[in-house]
């Protein structure tokens, strides 16, 4: 079973080297999309042979993300995994989610959640985790399945969700939406308890400046997701 | 406001927003974009419910009529949207214009 990791780059000049070599190491698919980086994550990438794709143009997250998915549909990968350049996942829980995918052909998605099992030692803000309630909340809600990270970027799916992926896929905030997306179509979500590290350099792309903004489009975009009719696998 | 006209405003602005819904589901309109008309439509149910906000908020401001009020917003309202939709197209002309240009280049390369 063919597998690829995502990798989202932008700017992660700092972190990028590291996050591949690992991988590389190990001997772990990846495919890091160079978002338009405006520092040296391209002559990092370049310098070291370490397989990316450089979009012309910045896309952001949701864009970069689907180049990936389009990439892994051509080469007819069987599952991908979404993976952070900034160093903040660790590779050593990818069999988890590999396996747990596994187990049964109709679980569309599994999500690495920092918030089940007692394993994370990650801290988020105050607000953050309070966002992230409500969204889980709003996603029970729709599609009554119950999912504790939503925001978490470390996920895996299968072949049928890179096909739905590549052809459709929401260009801002997309990892709350596109769990409501895939039970829509008839796959389940599920999570596996993972850690996840501090950002080691460079900066988030989410400030509290734009949280209300978020949370306010992320929960209109879980509603209209939500009301949609279950269309046919 | 009159009742007649009331009723009116709110089913015209839920028939919009079941619209609304319709176009974002069938991929015709990016979830983004259909926030500024989804404001629009919660801005009349508003207006609907609570017509005597209006007829102050028009008084303060020195309107004869509140319905000339209602048109000024719908006036603003629009012109922000049209202002909003120009800056959208003059991002996608950049856009469009730089893909021209790299297909170009690697057409060069005979690819």
């Amino acid at each position: 079973m063919k597998c690829i990791l995502i990798i989202p780059a932008y700017n992660e000049e700092g972190n990028i080297f590291k996050v591949c070599s690992d991988l590389e190491n190990k001997g772990i698919e990846y495919i890091v999309i160079n978002d338009g980086s405006s520092d040296n994550t391209e002559e990092v990438l370049i310098n070291n042979n370490f397989k990316h794709i450089t979009l012309i143009n910045n896309l952001g997250i949701g864009g970069a993300v689907q180049t990936g998915y389009i990439f892994a549909k051509q080469n007819n990968y069987d599952y991908a995994i979404q993976f952070d350049g900034d160093g903040q996942h660790d590779s050593d829980y990818i069999f988890n989610l590999l396996n747990t995918i596994k187990k049964n052909s109709n679980i569309g998605m599994v999500i690495g959640s920092r918030f089940i099992g007692n394993q994370s030692k990650f801290k988020s803000s105050f607000s953050r985790r309070l966002g992230i309630k409500f969204l889980s909340k709003l996603i029970l809600c729709f599609t009554k399945t119950k999912i504790y990270d939503v925001t978490s970027g470390f996920r895996i799916v299968n072949k049928a969700i890179i096909d739905n992926f590549s052809e459709e896929y929401p260009y801002d905030y997309p990892e709350p939406e596109t769990i409501v997306s895939v039970i829509k179509l008839g796959y389940k979500v599920q999570e596996c308890p993972v850690s996840m590290n501090e950002r080691v350099s460079g900066e988030s792309s989410i400030n509290s400046l734009r949280s209300l903004y978020y949370m306010v489009k992320v929960s209109i975009s879980i509603i209209y997701r939500g009301l949609i009719f279950r269309r046919n696998k | 406001m009159p009742i007649n006209l009331r009723i009116v405003f709110i089913l015209a602005s839920f028939s919009f927003v079941l619209y609304l819904i319709k176009l974002v589901n069938d991929k015709k309109m990016e979830i983004k974009y259909s926030l500024m008309w989804l404001f629009i439509s919660f801005s009349m149910i508003f207006a609907a419910l609570f017509p005597s906000l209006f007829d102050l908020a028009s008084k303060i401001l020195g309107f004869k009529y509140t319905s000339n009020f209602i048109m000024s917003l719908g006036i603003g309202f629009l012109l922000f949207i049209s202002v909003n939709l120009t800056i959208i197209v003059s991002k996608q002309k950049k856009l469009i214009v730089k893909l021209i240009q790299e297909v170009s280049i690697i057409k060069k390369d005979g690819i």
